[in-house]
């Protein structure tokens, strides 16, 4: 054959692989290629124009500083409790939905879904009206004689708090509805014929079953949680610095893009571990809980 | 066999390249239609304003674009550094006329990013305010025209002290008050360090030297407990709702919330106080500086700039505008001179390190 | 003692969902009312009044942002679901196919990471900020919700149907659009509705690598919330709102038709 023929028939055999590889040639370039930027930025010395410095650790170096190590603890902390309580106020929610409500169910679920779809800024926006010092809270709580004076809730960490569990809120409900929706009703109604109480039966048998679902929320909500900026930046004031506002802090406001790029990698690294320890941990629970029946 | 195997993979790597060229070629399409449409740029009637959000109305512009049948697009941006790095990063090219304060404009004359006015294409700069004139950031205005004047001071709201006034000083903020109240300063690293500098030690320029500024920024964490937020522009936000008895302001801000609520009031402190002036510059990348000059001079008309003199506050930078009676600060040559810019004194590194040490504790 | 017992457990249940309901809309109704509050600055109720949706509807900067976010989504929704059916309709035979948890990458990574890459990407490549990159941005966003979801419904198709619909005689070409694609309609309206939604409210990504001629419906809200701003923010915020309900009804509607006709599940 000769080399006309060879490169068309060659063609022909990988047409499949030349429509297949758009996709992979957008995700490489906008995620995989940034990423590598971002880790070879980190490790380049300051230079005035963009051109290649010398490599070196000056950057990681300057984390010794425990600094950096309170705004990611605080971010963790902050991720942890979000990721938390969401499992315990939207797991109810969903049961409900999905277990219980007959007549109601998709309207419910349309109720629970609508705040999902609303802009996160107007989310935010939206509980400054509640919490701000002559907001809803305050003027409930002054007129019923709660309290003598109007509390101050906003630019607390407890506001960054609740923004951030009625932001996610959905995210953890989701995954917990999808997961509840498939599940046999008639294992409840086993358990129960079997003797189990209605607790008993919710412990060793729905919840166990569910936490494939509450741990696919979970991770919905600590990891974007961790590296949240416009919440903290919003309504808690600028005062305590999370890692979100920190890496926007180096790249946009103080133009330190190698310093930034080195905090990325670390609090990205950090989130990682973090995230396998809690991925481990969660297998454990599985195993435990089946082993327990 | 191998044969095969290898015209398979060299396919493969040229299909790969292919689509990596259309895609960064997506990337830059902008760029190639630049280029390609080099004459239309000329006849394209557009010039793209870049400013903070409460300087110019995009509504006032409509008459000048009916007339000249040039587009003008808004932009705004949040913090003078974003502007410095946008700026940077792009090399100016996107926008024809800025609007950054004088320390910025210092900065951006040095790094050339900016482009000298041609002045006798402009027809108002003889009514220009000769206050805002020939400062350390353009000797003799030669890159940029001065449009608005920000003063700090103090914004305090007299009913919450009644009988008992306080006294006009920076010690209102920077010292924990015996009502144990809250306060805001500005978010801007480099303002809040300045102001803090000329409290602590009488100068502005005292900060140069590493010991003041480690002092500083002592201070500024020290306030942290009795700061209710960091900002520009929420500060008057919070007086006006009760929330903070004292804030750090800029005088056209309170001048706007004056009007809802007479009872604030814009306190000159004792010590001095810092302005910036906000002024137009041309990127050196725009070519449409014809275009621009048309701008300026429908900008610059007393109509024009009394409208939003008087619709936010500020002092008006010609001089043929008549706003008697309208209770907006306009400084006198003797408070002028005791004025002070924030000016580069300090590399914007050590700032950033001072802030982020500062926000992190 | 029992009955009681029982009855507390049995509203138990309900109240705590009422509670989260309740949690979960009174901010909104608050950015409602609010809305039509005759003031400018104070949280505090002072009269019922329009204008703030006559300012709104008057507004050149909003409708300039709400064009721009539009077609910025579009552009994203048509490039990330073209290219996704292709990768996994293409893909899945391939060597390509052992690759494709690579899309999972765009989830996993917090957004700010993937907002900061990019503007160093760009920077690095000297490209203008604009227009095409916020799409490029937002079709890789896309794609990290198209594939997985495509991919996921198409491995659950019978694999045999693509078989013997070669076998009696089509081509790939008329196996995938007469035989796969409708198939997989469903999930590519959902997934391009997602996408399209998330694009629209894309805030992240769209701060970070902004240029000069792109500012979206998001970063035009972030502003004015920065300044502390009127009620034509809860005006905008409400006209949104009612957009989102209108959508998700419309898409709960198609699905519940869909489920009504269908039925059987493949």
């Amino acid at each position: 054959m000769n080399i006309v023929a060879r490169i068309k028939s060659a063609c022909m055999r990988e047409s499949s692989f030349f429509m297949a590889l758009p996709a992979f040639i957008w995700q490489l370039i906008f995620l995989y290629v940034p990423l590598i930027f971002v880790i070879v930025a980190s490790f380049m010395k300051v230079d005035e124009k963009l051109s290649l410095g010398a490599l070196t650790l000056e950057h990681y170096a300057s984390f010794t500083d425990p600094l950096y190590w309170v705004v990611i603890g605080r971010s963790l902390l902050l991720a942890m409790c979000a990721a938390i309580a969401c499992g315990i106020m939207a797991y109810p929610v969903a049961y409900y939905i999905a277990l219980r409500a007959t007549r109601w169910k998709n309207v419910l679920l349309f109720f629970l879904i609508l705040p999902f779809w609303i802009n996160l800024l107007v989310q935010v926006y939206a509980w400054f009206f509640v919490l701000e010092k002559n907001g809803l809270v305050n003027t409930v709580l002054l007129k019923l004689g709660i309290i003598a004076e109007p509390l101050r809730l906003l630019n607390t960490p407890f506001a960054i708090f609740i923004v951030m569990l009625y932001c996610y809120l959905p995210f953890m409900a989701m995954p917990i509805y999808s997961i509840l929706e498939r599940f046999n009703q008639r294992l409840i109604e086993a358990s129960l014929d079997l003797g189990a109480t209605p607790w008993q039966t919710f412990m060793r048998v729905t919840l166990p079953m569910s936490l494939p679902g509450l741990k696919t929320g979970f991770f919905l909500v600590f990891v974007p949680s961790f590296g949240e900026f416009v919440i903290p930046v919003l309504t808690g004031g600028g005062k305590k610095l999370f890692v979100g506002s920190m890496i926007s802090l180096y790249y946009l406001d103080a133009g330190d893009t190698q310093l930034g790029a080195a905090f990325t990698m670390l609090s990205g690294v950090v989130l990682l571990i973090v995230s396998l320890f809690l991925n481990w941990l969660f297998k454990r629970i599985v195993r435990v809980s089946a082993g327990g029946q | 066999m191998i044969r095969r195997l290898l015209s398979s993979w060299s396919v493969r790597c040229v299909m790969v390249g292919i689509w990596t060229v259309i895609v960064i070629g997506f990337l830059y399409t902008p760029q190639l239609s630049h280029l390609f449409h080099v004459d239309e740029i000329r006849e394209d009637k557009s010039i793209n304003l870049f400013v903070w959000p409460m300087m110019i109305t995009a509504e006032q512009l409509v008459p000048f674009e009916q007339e000249t049948g040039i587009k003008v697009y808004m932009h705004y941006y949040e913090s003078n550094e974003e502007l410095l790095q946008k700026l940077r990063v792009t090399q100016g090219k996107g926008y024809d006329l800025v609007m950054p304060a004088d320390y910025i404009v210092d900065i951006l004359r040095k790094e050339k990013l900016i482009q000298k006015i041609d002045t006798s294409k402009l027809t108002f700069l003889k009514y220009l305010n000769p206050l805002l004139l020939n400062h350390y950031h353009d000797p003799g205005n030669q890159y940029s025209i001065p449009y608005f004047l920000g003063i700090y001071g103090l914004g305090v709201d007299t009913h919450y002290f009644g009988d008992n006034q306080p006294p006009a000083t920076w010690k209102l903020l920077f010292e924990h008050q015996p009502q144990g109240y809250e306060v805001t300063i500005t978010d801007v690293p480099r303002r809040a360090i300045a102001i803090a500098g000329k409290y602590l030690f009488g100068n502005a320029q005292a900060i140069k030297d590493p010991a003041k500024l480690a002092e500083v920024e002592k201070l500024l964490i020290r306030q942290k407990a009795w700061i209710r937020m960091y900002t520009d522009i929420r500060g008057e936000d919070l007086l006006a709702t009760k929330n903070c008895p004292v804030v750090m302001t800029i005088a056209s801000d309170l001048w706007m919330i004056k009007r809802e609520h007479p009872h604030l009031a814009f306190v000159l402190p004792a010590e001095g106080t810092f302005v910036a002036i906000d002024s137009f510059v041309i990127p050196a990348a725009s070519e449409k500086q014809d275009l621009v000059y048309q701008l300026l001079n429908y900008m610059y008309q007393p109509k024009f700039i009394k409208y939003h003199a008087t619709r936010y506050g500020f002092c008006p930078p010609t001089t043929n505008v008549d706003i008697a009676g309208s209770g907006i600060f306009c400084p006198t040559k003797e408070q002028f001179a005791k004025f002070d810019f924030f000016q580069n004194v300090v590399p914007e590194s050590d700032l950033n390190n001072v802030w982020v040490s500062v926000l992190a504790h | 003692m029992m009955k009681k017992q029982a009855l507390a457990r049995g509203f138990g249940l309900p109240i705590s969902v009422g509670l989260v309901y309740f949690f979960l809309y009174i901010p909104i109704i608050v950015v409602i009312v609010f809305s039509f509050n005759d003031a400018h600055y104070a949280y505090v109720w002072r009269g019922f009044t329009t204008r703030w949706y006559y300012e709104l509807w008057h507004s050149a900067e909003v409708w300039d942002a709400l064009t721009n976010s539009l077609i910025v989504a579009c552009s994203a929704v048509v490039l990330s679901l073209t290219m996704g059916v292709l990768v996994v309709w293409h893909g899945s035979h391939t060597a390509l196919a052992r690759l494709f948890p690579l899309f999972y990458g765009t989830l996993a990574a917090p957004e700010i990471v993937l907002a900061v890459g990019l503007l160093t990407l760009f920077s690095a490549l000297d490209v203008e900020l604009g227009f095409t990159s916020l799409i490029a941005a937002h079709t890789l966003l896309g794609l990290g919700y198209v594939v997985p979801m495509v991919h996921a419904r198409f491995s659950n198709l019978d694999k045999t149907l693509t078989e013997a619909s070669l076998d009696l005689g089509a081509t790939r070409g008329q196996t995938f659009f007469k035989v796969i694609l409708p198939l997989l309609f469903p999930s590519l309206f959902a997934a391009g509705l997602l996408v399209f939604i998330i694009s629209l409210d894309d805030f992240l990504i769209s701060f970070f690598c902004s240029g000069a001629t792109a500012q979206t419906l998001p970063m035009y809200i972030f502003s004015m919330i920065r300044a502390g701003s009127t009620p034509v923010v809860n005006a905008l915020s409400t006209v949104m709102l009612v957009v989102s309900s209108i959508f998700v009804l419309g898409f709960s509607w198609i699905q519940v038709r869909r489920m009504g006709m269908r039925g059987v599940r493949l």
